[in-house]
């Protein structure tokens, strides 16, 4: 029984969402709709726990795989999918907020709500179907996905100047993709010159890709780099984000943040650097440079911006070019930061956007000088502020410290001038961060409108607590968390130094030589 | 129950007292939150007694693991990071220092706050402060330590905000965190290096692999590592250029600036550089840059606190000067008796603060000493606790102040990294000392009564009182005084300078010096291998000990002098100084030279990025690099066409081109 469901997990983590949107869209009643979508994520959520259940933290292959026909087999096109500790962490961060966020959104939302809660299932399916697929056709198909749902979510429920800003979204986005397809098509034909046989089979791809020569390497790397940058977004991609950021609706803000941000940085770590090894090493220090400038220079514009929104949209933009700067370190510290301050970089930023959702929600302004001294009239919404800010600015104790100490470590070990400078972002992180708490919950209370402001709500309360334990869990817990990545980053940091093809394997539950859950290589 | 388990709830208790005033007691009554609160410092502190006077004072080390936390493969090995605690000698007399005194200060404070509303937030705070330094002082590793040392900053800028509907308290609270943000990127490099180094983060793991050979073939790196380490001690312990932090956080209520900003907290970046002083040794560089550094705050800071006339000012620019002095100390290699004036200091300007926090309480939130005058007469004990901590801390012989600065400043002239000009500059600072100290004492509490009595200011805190009578403070306030000022005499004695111990027929080594020689033997060992035997003597120290005893009186009787007749008195020194005098008065207008220099100019590249680098050039590339695409190949279409369609012809070309190329 336990075998059949991890045959079929991943496949149903795909779908389910899918279906719960249909079955959303044709729902009568709005609120009985909302609760079904939260019951849909919930449930989801739940059936993503199987993974940590039954993920064999030994090894690093992909498990829970399936490898299932999809189109004609001369195409050479599959339906393959499977996680590894790489892609485990970010769909676990990617089930858990989902529910948060549509809890989030019943005060948020308040027109089109079923068509919301209908675009929001799906992107969950296509975000999760991004996460797991193997084969890069699968891979396409679901990172466009992505694209259509975020777009509508923009345009449809955004602030003033949504159209502008979905559009600029939506044609960075394009942009990027359509290159990496260019890219993905010349190595469908490169495989099918070398062995007779087209195949957009990942794993084989691999192979296929690393024994390229240099400069082919560098081209394909530089497109798909270039797609998944735009995506980060990586200085000089980045100016798109701070307008979507702005005109998103806050779950939108949220997701944003939160996942979409991340399949830059997984695309980087598990498509750009392990099929270009030899490019990646070329490419180094021009992204490690990009992503110090990034860090620096989102850092500071965060620091002078008014619109709290823009300066948490900003903040990203910082924070990103700390995860990009740890993988392309090519050591087990950068890889392991860059990995885990993605799920912090969630878990904390989300938390602000909801938190910046909850005061523009009473207030339907985002200009810092409205606020001020909302701790006297709101202290658990300061308290919630003051623990994200905690877990933005990588206070020990929080899952970000863990995270941006093995990054600038990681980077310290290769290139120790970019690690010091980069380390500079943690002083401006501090800056502009703790301006931001100065201007909204310390001083005094001024504003006639903000002193009847309720305090969170307990839904609110309840989304905010959560994040906020997992704001220290993740501080705490970070060896028994971290435990599931190390086989699969060790692979990779091993394939990447010696230039060589990332080898991995496909473990189909019940069928395969590999049992799960056993020990087999420490 | 093992001393494994102990050590574990020493350090746990103050963390479950902060959760549970935090988040369970909200609504309990006063008592209930002081209780806890105290009860969450004083338990620890009798743990803590038991172990350092038993296993600990017969030489063992506790050591215990409490979980996993950091663990990566690294190249050739693994870097394991537990969170891990150790005690021996050095965290030993810490732990003492924190939760003794802290306890003393929680107890006072539960008086001192008694008309705040709200007042868990304070007591979850300061118990929350309390376990972030333990962490710090027990860490076996430097991540661990670093958990409590940013800690610490944390639960400082909430306190020093605790009255944060004065923008300027929370103001405040924020230049403290980012100024030891700045000294903590050094931490961190320091971290990253000796990761680097010895792979390896944990200091007795660097103590063992931290051979002589491997000190000399990496000798830029080690004083690369002390160098960076130098920065995040000047960032928490307050030292030039960083120390701008410091005199601000006196915004915060006074138990706070006793317990966090003299005691306790300021005072990591000593524990520090001893706990790592194995490897600083290897470095004359980092040690003189150190001692340099040390003696320039001591003494830069002393000339601002001739000056100020808010008495917690006053008292926090000694305080700065006074971990100059330890700095100073350790920096010429004496790392025992920066610890050992660590300890002095902990007593008697904790004391200090208390006693100005019991005047403060009394006269209504009154801070001008101009204001004072005269309040011996009515607040004995505080008074009398005050000319205590002030003969301790001028270094007046018999207290203990004498004790520990006097050593300090022999060795600067004499330590293994020491020079007569660290010795002057140390001995001016002194100077500065005595007198800043007998002036404050001297309006404080001698002399006329200055204080007005009409005034009746709307301020908030004093609505409860019924009497604008000043008096005399209750026990819970006073008693903490007593007990401090008792050890802020007898504290000294462990640290007798060996010329005196020599006459009283004493052989060996003082007190503090035995007790902490497992902890700096190492060190010891290489300065003796490297540099040879200390070059002082007997008639060396007596000499110094008469001079600045000598100097110690003079500027004390000097400033008697000078204020017998009340505030007035220094006027004809201020106008002979003219501009000089205001620009002390102004603190060396040090803060308006940062804003000036760095902040401002930080703040317009930063609008320069947003307006010239996001919006000019990226931006206008991006919108206009389409249209230049579209002039030239202007084929299909009308000059109106938007945005949208000249990205989506830009995208068009750029696949066909890209695509073309690669196939072709």
């Amino acid at each position: 029984m336990v075998s059949v469901i991890s045959q079929w997990i991943l496949t149903l983590l795909i779908f389910f969402p899918l279906l719960g949107a249909i079955v959303v869209g044709l729902m009568k009643d709005v609120q009985t709709a909302r609760h079904v979508a939260v019951a849909i994520a919930v449930l989801e959520m739940i059936f993503s726990f199987h993974l940590i259940a039954h993920f064999n933290i030994d090894s690093a292959s992909m498990q829970f795989a399936q490898d299932l026909a999809w189109l004609p087999s001369g195409t050479g096109i599959r339906y393959i999918v499977g996680v590894d500790g790489l892609s485990l962490m970010l769909v676990l961060l990617t089930t858990i907020l989902c529910p948060l966020i549509l809890l989030s959104s019943y005060s948020s939302i308040e027109s089109n709500v079923k068509s919301f809660l209908a675009l929001f299932l799906v992107l969950e399916s296509a975000m999760i179907g991004a996460l797991v697929s193997l084969d890069l056709v699968l891979f396409y198909v679901f990172w466009e996905a992505m694209l259509i749902p975020m777009y509508f979510i923009i345009g449809v429920w955004g602030g003033k100047e949504r159209i502008y800003a979905t559009t600029k979204f939506f044609i960075y986005t394009v942009v990027g993709s359509l290159l990496m397809l260019v890219a993905f098509a010349y190595l469908y034909y490169l495989h099918y010159q070398q062995n007779g046989v087209f195949s957009t089979n990942l794993i084989e791809l691999y192979r296929t890709a690393a024994g390229l020569p240099a400069e082919t390497q560098l081209w394909l790397f530089a497109a798909t780099a270039l797609a998944f940058a735009i995506k980060v977004p990586l200085f000089p991609f980045h100016t798109w984000l701070p307008d979507a950021h702005v005109q998103a609706p806050t779950p939108g803000s949220v997701i944003l943040a939160g996942v979409l941000l991340k399949m830059g940085t997984y695309g980087l770590m598990r498509m750009s650097i392990p099929m270009f090894p030899e490019a990646a090493h070329q490419a180094a220090p021009v992204m490690i440079t990009l992503s110090v400038i990034g860090i620096i220079y989102g850092a500071l514009i965060a620091w002078r911006q008014t619109d709290i929104k823009k300066l948490v949209a900003y903040s990203s933009v910082s924070h990103l070019g700390f995860v990009v700067a740890g993988m392309f370190a090519f050591n087990e510290m950068g890889f392991t930061g860059a990995l885990y301050q993605m799920v912090n970089h969630g878990v904390s930023t989300g938390a602000l956007f909801l938190l910046i959702g909850v005061v523009y929600e009473r207030r339907h302004t985002r200009e810092m000088s409205e606020y001020g001294g909302l701790a006297k009239q709101m202290p658990w919404y300061a308290f919630f502020m003051v623990v994200a800010t905690l877990g933005s600015v990588a206070l020990p104790g929080t899952g970000g410290f863990i995270g941006e100490w093995l990054i600038l470590n990681g980077v310290f070990q290769v290139h120790p001038v970019m690690a010091t400078l980069a380390g500079t972002g943690v002083i401006l992180g501090a800056i502009y961060m703790l301006w931001l708490v100065l201007k909204v919950v310390w001083g005094p209370l001024n504003n006639e409108e903000n002193k009847k402001l309720p305090d969170c709500s307990p839904r609110e309360s309840f989304v905010l607590a959560t994040l906020s334990v997992f704001v220290f869990a993740t501080g705490f817990l970070s060896a028994p968390i971290l435990e599931h990545t190390v086989p699969t980053l060790k692979k990779l940091q091993e394939s990447v130094n010696s230039k060589s093809a990332y080898k991995t394997q496909l473990v189909i539950p019940g069928r395969s030589n590999e049992p799960m859950k056993v020990m087999m290589e420490k | 129950m093992n001393y494994q388990a102990m050590l574990a709830a020493v350090l746990l208790i103050p963390l479950l007292g902060s959760v549970l005033n935090g988040f369970f007691l909200r609504k309990a009554p006063r008592l209930v939150t002081v209780t806890v609160a105290t009860l969450a410092i004083a338990l620890p502190f009798v743990l803590s007694c038991a172990l350092v006077f038993g296993p600990i004072a017969s030489g063992e080390v506790i050591r215990t693991e409490l979980f996993k936390w950091i663990s990566v493969p690294l190249e050739g090995g693994w870097l394991e990071i537990p969170f891990a605690l150790s005690l021996d000698r050095l965290s030993g007399i810490l732990l003492l220092i924190i939760t003794g005194v802290g306890s003393l200060i929680h107890l006072y404070a539960g008086e001192y706050m008694h008309h705040e509303e709200g007042v868990y937030r304070f007591f979850a705070y300061l118990n929350l402060f309390v376990f972030s330094m333990l962490s710090l002082v027990l860490g076996a590793n430097m991540v661990v330590t670093f958990l409590g040392w940013e800690g610490v900053g944390v639960c400082s800028y909430l306190l020093i905000g605790y009255w944060y509907s004065d923008e300027a308290n929370a103001r405040a609270g924020m230049k403290a965190f980012v100024a030891n943000r700045v000294g903590d990127l050094g931490f961190l490099l320091a971290m990253f290096m000796s990761v680097k180094l010895f792979g390896s983060v944990d200091y007795s793991a660097i103590a063992a692999s931290l051979t002589n050979e491997l000190a000399s073939e990496n000798a830029s790196m080690i004083t690369a590592i002390g160098l960076c380490m130098l920065l995040g001690v000047a960032g928490k312990s307050a030292q030039l250029p960083l120390y701008i932090w410091l005199p601000d956080a006196m915004a915060g209520p006074t138990p706070v600036s006793a317990l966090i900003h003299a005691a306790t907290m300021v005072t990591s970046g000593i524990y520090l550089m001893t706990r790592m002083s194995f490897l600083l040794v290897h470095s004359s560089t980092a040690m003189t840059t150190i001692a340099v550094i040390g003696a320039a705050t001591a003494l830069f800071a002393a000339t601002i606190g001739l000056v100020q006339n808010d008495i917690k000012k006053v008292l926090a620019y000694s305080t700065v000067s006074q971990l100059g002095f330890m700095a100073l100390g350790c920096g010429v290699g004496a790392f025992q008796y920066g610890v050992a004036h660590l300890m002095t200091h902990a007593f008697f300007k904790a004391l200090l603060f208390l006693g100005a926090g019991s005047v403060i309480h009394a006269m209504h939130h009154e801070q001008d000493i101009r204001k004072m005058g005269g309040l011996i007469k009515k607040m004995p004990i505080t008074g009398w606790t005050f000319v205590i901590g002030t003969l301790a801390i001028i270094g007046f012989p018999g207290f203990s102040g004498f004790f520990s600065k006097d050593e300090i400043l022999y060795y600067a002239w004499s330590g293994t990294f020491g020079h007569p000009l660290l010795w002057v500059t140390g001995a001016l600072a002194a100077a500065c000392t005595s007198f800043y100290m007998v002036r404050l004492t001297y309006l404080v509490f001698f002399g006329q009564s200055r204080v007005e009595h009409a005034h009746h200011h709307g301020h908030g805190h004093d609505d409860h009182h019924h009497s604008h009578e000043i008096h005399e403070n209750p026990w819970t306030m006073t008693l903490p005084l007593v007990l401090l000022a008792v050890f802020s005499i007898v504290g000294g004695y462990v640290s007798i300078p060996h010329a005196i111990m020599h006459v009283l027929g004493l052989e060996g080594d003082n007190a503090i010096t035995q007790w902490l020689y497992p902890v700096i033997s190492s060190a010891k060992e290489v300065m003796k291998a490297v540099h040879g035997d200390a070059h002082g003597s007997a008639a060396l120290e007596w000499g110094l000990m008469g001079t600045s005893t000598l100097v110690m009186l003079i500027m004390s009787g000097f400033a008697i002098a000078l204020y017998k007749v009340g505030p007035q008195g220094g006027d004809a020194y201020a106008q002979a100084a003219g501009g000089l005098y205001r620009l002390i008065l102004d603190k060396w207008r040090i803060d308006e030279l940062y804003q000036a220099v760095i902040i401002e100019p930080l703040k317009k590249v930063g609008d320069g990025f947003f307006k010239f680098g996001d919006r000019a050039v990226i931006e206008g590339v991006i919108n206009e690099g389409p249209r230049g695409i579209y002039l030239v190949t202007s084929v299909l279409s009308d000059i109106q066409s938007g945005l949208v369609r000249n990205y989506l012809k830009l995208v068009f070309v750029a696949v066909v081109a890209l695509g073309a190329w690669i196939f072709i």
